[in-house]
């Protein structure tokens, strides 16, 4: 296993700048996620580690060496992509089996390899057939396969698990994570999907515009967001514009929340951001404490695990809430009289027409 | 410059120096060539001169064959079109058996050499030929029919020559026309013959065009053919050029009625380029 | 389309179409086979006469090999130029795509003739006449187009990401290319490969002003014979061209079933 850094990384094409000075330090052993929207430059970063791209300029090492003028073959990498890119001619053994004879293995050595490394992502039995013949999980296992096969320093995946179905993407995720964990694999993971970058990442790199909004921990990154960016692409949130007022946040209408964030000056216009599970609804008879708007429910969404609701607190500002589908808040209907409530520290705002969006 | 844009150059490299040497250069050194004097003495003289091509456009013997071979060019290619098109027709509602053997009998003739279908035509059209011998043999005629060396011989063996193409470029022509634009015609009570006229032709027109245009270039360009079939003295552009060139060794002005037979093709193939855009932005509704 | 029944009018034609297009071709090869010794079809009697003559010709034997070995290496060049040049344009590795294009087809549409004098001109301006090497790569620019014409439609058809994984797993780019994108290319190429040999096989608009007098090819030959006279022969000679191009037919229906292609 090896470690990454990179120092001060740069692409430019042409006149535009997509990644803009990145850099990451990722430990032996550890999950990070790329995540962003499209564009963001971390698809960019990824080809520039694989060495399928060159930098404009900056550094990269791999286990404190500088490959950044290596060409892919001799940097001991892993790739999975989202087009899975199988060798559509060669059958899933000599797919698995690629890399390692590139290293020079031979005979026993490579099948029991190969065999190791099909078991590893349980298709075993499948060494003979060839890529078009299997589902796309199953092609999808066998890239996973190819790539650890040779015992690579960091394992890539460009946003693997888009082409999956919901319920495939899920047992996937699951299947990778315990094998990132068995074998201890340094890797690096793009993917614009925030759920699945929470779920497998040790750690959440969140990019937008080629910079780097925020590296920390999943639990970090949702519950202090570093920057307005951060806090509206993480979670499901209300985004609605505002103007301060001391502590509290004046939404119009007459409504206004207490904010945690007290660096802001009287009277600057922000952007607010109100996750959609932090807004805690009531009922208009109980107590729902300081700081409470009141509203009236106009939708109820039932989602499955969860219930959405939209409440118009004023003329012109609605609120999306969501609580569990067995809490028993649930039950709550349109037309219903509620109040709303958001703890301080769970509203983010952020200066209007600041960077990263 | 990046190593890709380095391994680029290298890729494209042969290709680049033998497009260089093989053809732009032999094609400038010729178009420069065009503009030199004929002497009789070496063939090539030594001052610059336009008289090359004013001979080719005032000369009659010049401008007779430059006449005849367009009108070839022309009549090959309405005949191409008009026997093509019952057999792309017929290939395209075809079932895939059929299809794929009428595909192939498209085929095979075009992987024929030129000389040998040429060859085949004499044995056939020739005064003593199998079609006047059968002819003669069941009293229809008392005398040969003149099937060869002029305008009739050179057609037919133009037409079988180069119908395969059009034959080829018809079917993915009509095979985009949506079917249920026809059946739609059909059922407004249109005839089948109007739906043709009004619907599938118009729709087609750009694969017509392309198959024209290239039938068409080719014909104005052959050289075995009309030697083999219109023998030494019925001449077309391509052999007077041969002519110029191996027997009169008169370069410049072979030179000359080359770049006008060039300049011809090139020309119409741009036009049908430009013509051909602008019909197929009209019919896609330009979403192209 | 939607299958629709063909008419008895157009099952007729086609048919007539079908017969005109291959009619010249049967008749060589039935007068091939002829006992006399003018050309008559049908043949009277069965003989191989006429081929034997052919082949225990050496004026055509030489024809036949100097053909053959044209074709083989014009084909061979433009394979490996071809599909260097398909690589390099269909990955926008050089600018000037298109420009590089056209130029590469223009052989397809311009005269042959023109093409075959303005050689013609150069090669006697250099004193390079007669020269074998000036042949081959005539013979690779009028087969090229074909080459890079399949190289580039089976390109579009192959995903990128699939060499760039043979990368990462440790290959060269150049080892990358050979185990697995040519591969993957070959049918394509197959194609484009027997258009080229036959191409090749079949020119004489160009060949023939870059050929000194003692050389020939077979088409050539064939031409010049027929100047002198037509007798059985020719057919017999015309019969093993015909042979020829049904045997590459063949080959790519069966190799790559061709009439997919149209």
């Amino acid at each position: 296993m090896s470690s990454l850094s990179l120092r001060s990384l740069v692409k430019r094409y042409d006149e535009t700048e997509v990644v803009k000075s990145v850099s990451l330090e990722v430990a032996e052993g550890e999950f990070v996620s790329l995540l962003g929207p499209s564009g963001c430059g971390k698809t960019t970063i990824l080809r520039m580690v694989a060495g399928l791209l060159a930098p404009t300029s900056g550094q990269i090492l791999i286990g404190g060496e500088d490959v950044t003028r290596l060409p892919p073959n001799r940097r001991n990498l892993g790739l999975v992509f989202q087009s899975y890119a199988l060798f559509p001619h060669l059958t899933v053994a000599d797919n698995v089996a690629f890399g390692l004879r590139r290293l020079g293995v031979k005979g026993a050595e490579l099948s029991g390899r190969v065999t190791e490394a099909l078991a590893r992502v349980r298709l075993g039995h499948l060494g003979d057939r060839y890529p078009r013949q299997l589902s796309g999980g199953q092609q999808q296992r066998v890239a996973l396969a190819r790539s650890i096969a040779p015992r690579p320093g960091i394992l890539l995946f460009d946003e693997p698990l888009s082409n999956l179905d919901a319920q495939l993407r899920e047992e996937m995720q699951i299947e990778l994570k315990q094998l990132q964990a068995e074998l201890g694999l340094t890797s690096i993971f793009v993917t614009h999907d925030q759920h699945e970058a929470m779920t497998l990442s040790d750690r959440i790199c969140l990019m937008a515009g080629g910079v780097i909004q925020q590296i920390g921990t999943p639990e970090e990154v949702y519950l202090s967001p570093a920057t307005g960016f951060v806090a509206d692409f993480i979670g499901s949130p209300n985004k609605l514009s505002g103007t301060m007022r001391g502590a509290r946040v004046d939404l119009g209408g007459g409504i206004a929340l207490t904010s945690a964030n007290d660096t802001l000056a009287d009277g600057t216009p922000v952007r607010v951001t109100l996750r959609q599970e932090d807004v805690a609804i009531a009922p208009i008879a109980d107590d729902a404490g300081a700081g409470a708007i009141e509203g009236t429910i106009r939708l109820r969404l039932f989602e499955g695990a969860s219930v959405q609701f939209l409440v118009a607190v004023a003329e012109g500002v609605e609120l999306l809430a969501r609580v569990a589908q067995q809490d028993p808040r649930a039950t709550l209907a349109p037309g219903d009289r509620v109040r709303l409530s958001v703890a301080p520290e769970r509203v983010f705002v952020a200066p209007a027409g600041a960077a990263g969006a | 410059m990046s190593a890709r844009r380095i391994s680029g150059l290298w890729l494209i490299a042969p290709v680049t120096v033998l497009l260089v040497v093989g053809f732009l250069a032999p094609t400038a050194i010729m178009g420069m060539l065009s503009l030199r004097n004929y002497s009789g003495m070496s063939g090539i003289g030594d001052s610059w001169t336009l008289e090359n091509y004013i001979g080719v456009i005032t000369d009659p013997f010049y401008l007779t064959i430059i006449g005849r071979t367009l009108l070839l060019g022309v009549i090959v290619t309405a005949l191409c079109l008009l026997l093509a098109f019952p057999l792309a027709l017929f290939i395209l509602r075809s079932g895939p058996k059929v299809q794929t053997a009428s595909i192939l009998l498209v085929i095979f003739p075009l992987l024929c050499n030129i000389v040998v279908r040429s060859f085949g035509w004499m044995v056939l059209l020739a005064p003593r030929g199998i079609i006047n011998e059968a002819l003669i043999g069941a009293g229809l005629i008392a005398h040969p029919l003149p099937l060869m060396y002029d305008l009739t011989g050179v057609t037919i063996g133009l037409v079988q020559i180069f119908l395969p193409f059009m034959v080829l470029l018809l079917i993915p022509a009509l095979q985009n026309i949506p079917a249920d634009v026809e059946a739609a015609a059909l059922i407004l009570k249109a005839s089948r013959l109007r739906t043709f006229f009004t619907i599938t032709l118009p729709l087609a027109l750009p694969g017509i065009l392309t198959g024209s245009i290239l039938v068409f270039v080719l014909s104005i360009s052959a050289l075995v053919t009309p030697r083999m079939l219109g023998g030494p003295t019925y001449r077309v552009m391509a052999t007077q050029i041969y002519e110029e060139f191996m027997t009169n060794l008169n370069w410049p002005g072979g030179a000359a009625l080359a770049f006008v037979l060039t300049v011809i093709a090139l020309a119409l193939i741009w036009g049908a380029n430009r013509i051909g855009n602008r019909l197929t932005r009209g019919i896609s509704g330009g979403n192209s | 389309m939607m299958p629709r029944r063909n008419s008895v009018w157009i099952v007729l034609a086609a048919a007539a179409v079908l017969i005109f297009m291959n009619a010249p071709t049967v008749v060589v090869v039935l007068a091939s086979f002829t006992k006399t010794t003018y050309l008559t079809v049908p043949p009277k009697g069965w003989t191989l006469h006429w081929f034997a003559e052919v082949l225990g010709d050496d004026g055509y034997l030489r024809a036949i090999g100097t053909s053959l070995w044209l074709a083989c290496a014009a084909t061979i060049l433009s394979l490996i130029f071809g599909t260097m040049v398909s690589y390099a344009l269909h990955h926008r590795m050089v600018p000037g795509r298109e420009a590089i294009l056209s130029l590469v087809m223009a052989p397809l549409v311009f005269p042959a003739v023109v093409i075959g004098v303005a050689l013609l001109q150069f090669v006697s301006l250099m004193g390079l006449r007669g020269n074998t090497l000036i042949l081959v790569l005539a013979h690779v620019l009028i087969t090229l187009p074909y080459v890079v014409r399949s190289a580039m439609a089976s390109l579009v058809g192959i995903n990128p990401q699939i060499e760039e994984a043979a990368q990462v797993l440790g290959a060269r780019s150049f080892t990358a290319f050979r185990l697995v994108t040519l591969p993957l290319l070959k049918p394509g190429l197959m194609a484009g490969c027997v258009f080229s040999f036959v191409t090749s096989l079949d020119n004489v608009p160009v060949t023939i002003f870059l050929l000194t007098p003692r050389q020939s090819t077979l088409p050539v030959k064939i031409y010049a014979a027929v100047d002198q006279g037509v007798d059985p022969s020719i057919a017999a000679a015309s019969t093993l061209l015909i042979a020829g191009a049904a045997v590459a037919l063949i080959i790519a229906q069966w190799r790559t079933s061709l009439t997919r292609f149209f």
